[in-house]
């Protein structure tokens, strides 16, 4: 099959509100080919988080289409839908939140291998215990509970819970955004590791303009819903054309390559930009 | 954080760590914990043991030996109106208690834990058939609503269990609710729902497991309103009857003679008050202990 | 302005005794930032609310010392307390906690400045709320005294708690991340009105960061803390450029590249 893995059409996600219905997904598009990484970046309330949701189905889009190797998923009913959501998968932003706090890890990883249609218990946590070494968790912490783990080791677990389903797309939303940045540059550095030896699709979510350069091809500027700047990572974030891409490309602080800077010098850059 | 490990020596003096919060916290627990299980067990140990204790039988009259005032002539607890031995039929009573309020509280936290998590877990028409439910059961009166099903249905005691579960299951299904509600917007449910599991199995695999021991809690402290609730259908007349010799019941027909034979009234009066006061410390000692 | 030495906090928990800090040193003189850098759980937080003696005493035991404007506040709490609110205060890590939610910006910002001067009546410490809010920067000031926390956005929240901070004689300010719970072109705007007060009032500010970037653009020194203790100190051109300390590389090795970009160049 050619044309991209996953493809977005013209996405709108309206919440009810008080004052009205909100849109916090205005006409969003792109598309991403397979073993390709896209990030979407974005300040909070741009929407971003809220495209990630919609691409997992944990909410139904007002409108557009969410095209999975040409299968529309945006509005399929949850019967048909279920029987293909692991073939398009999250990792979570709260380290804390997303694990189940009873249930250990290897169970953890168990649950997409069970809904795979793996019966044996004891092929399930063969698998288990495959993923979980993979994705850098030792053999013999597989029976903990999330509690006495790390945020870095339960971001893993939670990858691995992920790629248990043999997902071809992995959404990433803020995935390393609660970690210490030792910790995140070692998930990233994982995140990128199964990017080449499977063939898995990204879909990153951030803020931080340093991570998308890490992990992503092609970047897509969002601000009130709406694309603002769209293109190749390295062109956005060495030359971006929109005003708003340049403010938040000023804003971000790398230390080795500021010599000399105060905050008042990053204020005028990103005036200047925006201006 | 580190321990220590460096030469420095510590500024931790026996002071500090015997005023430390930690401290404090611990010892408060502890204390709960040990002064409720005492409590308990002194009343729970000697009924579920009554059969094989050295007491007379709970039926045994002895007319000429009537309200014998405590500690006389072997009557631990003295005797009551018809010189029937007061401890023995405080501990076979307490039988009937206890085995209605344990199955009390088993039928209404099952209901309850079942009922509150799909209404807070679904919403929608699952929510608001349980919130009229629970809404009717506090519009009416209680113990008028209870008194009535006993005069209607006799008073055995799998009508009185039924109850009384009736009358409890609320508190539950409302704590189940709105414990369900929190835990429902924990990522973690999300995160069982992509894999694409389905609402009802995350319930029961993800959610319910997750409050069953907060909600469990409850149903421990329900357990001596159980038997309070089951006291005072007794002494109303509607418990179990007779020969079953229930609390309630002890106490209703030894008020006759509280202006001379105070012991009658008081002593199974104090054996509740034990069990109550127990259950709620050794409840409140695992509540802190989450 | 303040001067700690052999600092040490031993926290009692429910496990043992855990010595959060474990002896560090450092000074901050007037119109000075210093820096705290670290990763969570290193002991940097605990470190800046002992130094404000903000630890409760049955949690926590301080020792060392930590002397701020000549009063040795690990020797003397109440000297903390007095001091707290008036010539030291501290910038909060999220400002939308820190706030009541049903009281006026006006009049938290007015009881604050009414707590330094008694003697003031309502409508002149309104008017002063008033004055402080401007100089925060906040346009408009007289009408967003009004408002609730709720109505303004986590940036302007920051800068009233800034201004609360202004409301004494201040001399310390020691923010606890002051920018991490805000969006990166927000940040900017606040470190700057921060530089921008201590250029005003010679305040010294004890910074406490996980973010090298935002230590690299605001700190004259900075002090790199790991298990309590710190690794590295210096001048945080030289903590960046040439890192003495394995620990500091692999941080610094860690922090994703943006590579160089010069928006004012373009």
């Amino acid at each position: 099959m050619s044309g991209p893995l996953l493809e977005v059409r013209d996405l709108v996600v309206e919440y009810a509100t008080a004052g009205g219905r909100f849109r916090a997904v205005d006409g969003v598009g792109f598309s991403v080919g397979r073993a390709g990484s896209l990030a979407i970046v974005g300040e909070s309330g741009c929407g971003k988080s809220t495209i990630a949701r919609a691409l997992v189905r944990l909410l139904t889009p007002t409108s557009g289409e969410v095209l999975l190797d040409g299968q529309d998923l945006a509005r399929m009913p949850e019967r048909r839908l279920r029987p293909i959501r692991s073939r398009i998968q999250m990792v979570f932003q709260d380290p804390y939140g997303s694990l189940d706090p009873r249930m250990p890890a290897v169970d953890t990883v168990g649950e997409p291998l069970k809904l795979r249609g793996v019966r044996s218990r004891a092929e399930r946590e063969r698998e288990a215990a495959r993923l979980l070494d993979r994705v850098g968790l030792p053999a013999s912490t597989i029976r903990r509970r999330p509690a006495e783990f790390s945020g870095g080791q339960r971001q893993r677990i939670g990858i691995a819970r992920a790629l248990a389903g043999r997902p071809e797309v992995l959404v990433c939303d803020e995935a390393t955004s609660a970690l210490d940045v030792s910790v995140q540059a070692q998930v990233l550095a994982l995140l990128n590791e199964l990017r080449a030896e499977g063939g898995l699709t990204y879909v990153f979510i951030s803020h931080n303009l340093g991570v998308v350069s890490e992990v992503s091809d092609e970047v897509l500027v969002m601000r009130a819903g709406r694309t603002v700047e769209h293109g190749p990572t390295g062109t956005v974030l060495a030359a971006p054309r929109e005003p708003y891409t340049r403010a938040l490309r000023a804003a971000a602080l790398d230390p080795t390559t500021m010599r000399g800077r105060k905050p008042r010098d990053v204020l005028a850059a990103a005036k200047g930009a925006t201006s | 954080m580190t321990t220590a490990v460096s030469g420095r020596p510590s500024a931790v003096t026996p002071a500090h760590l015997a005023g430390a919060a930690a401290t404090r916290r611990r010892r408060s627990r502890r204390l709960k914990l040990v002064a409720g299980s005492i409590c308990t067990a002194i009343v729970v140990l000697p009924v579920t043991l009554a059969g094989v204790l050295p007491i007379p039988g709970s039926d045994e009259q002895d007319l000429g030996a009537r309200r014998l005032p405590p500690l006389t002539d072997g009557h631990l607890f003295g005797t009551d109106q018809l010189g029937r031995d007061l401890l023995a039929r405080v501990l076979h009573g307490g039988q009937v208690s206890l085995l209605i309020g344990v199955l009390a509280v088993l039928v209404s936290g099952l209901v309850g834990v079942l009922a509150g998590s799909a209404a807070g877990y679904f919403g929608g028409w699952a929510d608001a058939v349980v919130s009229r439910l629970l809404e009717a059961q506090l519009s009416l009166p209680l113990l008028m609503m209870l008194l009535l099903v006993v005069a209607l249905f006799g008073a055995s005691v799998p009508v009185i269990t039924v109850v009384i579960a009736l009358a409890q299951w609320p508190e539950v299904a409302r704590l189940s609710r709105s414990l369900v509600l929190v835990e429902r917007e924990k990522p973690y449910v999300d995160a069982a729902r992509m894999l694409g599991l389905r609402r009802a199995g995350v319930l029961a695999v993800h959610v319910i497991p997750n409050i069953i021991r907060r909600a469990g809690l409850v149903v421990l402290l329900l357990l001596a309103q159980a038997v309070l609730l089951e006291s005072a259908l007794s002494y109303l007349g509607a418990g179990p009857e007779r020969p079953f010799a229930t609390w309630g019941r002890i106490i209703s027909d030894g008020q006759d003679y509280i202006t001379t034979s105070w012991w009658l009234v008081t002593l199974p009066g104090l054996v509740i008050v034990l069990l109550v006061v127990g259950v709620n410390l050794v409840g409140d000692a695992l509540y802190e202990r989450r | 302005m303040l001067d700690v030495t052999d600092l040490q906090i031993e926290l009692m928990t429910e496990r043992g005794v855990v010595r959060a800090v474990d002896g560090v040193s450092f000074s901050i003189q007037p119109g000075e930032t210093v820096t705290i850098i670290g990763e969570s759980g290193c002991g940097k937080s605990t470190t800046a609310m002992g130094v404000l003696r903000l630890l409760p005493g049955d949690e926590a035991v301080v020792s060392g010392r930590a002397v701020i404007d000549g009063h040795d506040v690990v020797a003397d709490p109440g000297a903390a307390a007095r001091l707290r609110g008036d010539t030291v205060a501290l910038i909060p890590q999220d400002p939308m906690t820190a706030l009541s939610p049903v009281h006026s910006v006006g009049g938290q910002l007015g009881e604050a400045v009414r707590l330094r001067e008694p003697g003031l009546s309502r409508r002149a410490a309104r008017d002063r709320a008033a004055e402080l809010l401007a100089q925060v920067g906040i346009p408009e000031p007289r009408r967003r005294l009004r408002l609730h926390p709720h109505q303004l956005s986590g940036g302007m929240l920051q800068r009233v708690l800034i201004a609360m901070a202004l409301a004494g004689r201040l001399k310390l300010l020691v923010a606890d991340e002051p920018t991490s719970a805000l969006d990166v072109t927000v940040q900017a705007s606040i470190l700057d009105l921060l530089l921008t007060l201590q250029e005003e009032t010679g305040m010294g500010i004890l910074m406490i960061t996980h973010d090298l970037g935002v230590a690299r653009l605001v700190s004259d020194r900075v002090h790199v803390m790991k298990d309590g203790r710190f690794v590295e100190s210096g001048e945080v051109e030289q903590i960046v450029d040439e890192p003495a300390q394995d620990y500091t590389r692999s941080l610094l090795a860690a922090v994703p590249r943006l590579g160089s970009w010069d928006g004012a160049s373009r």
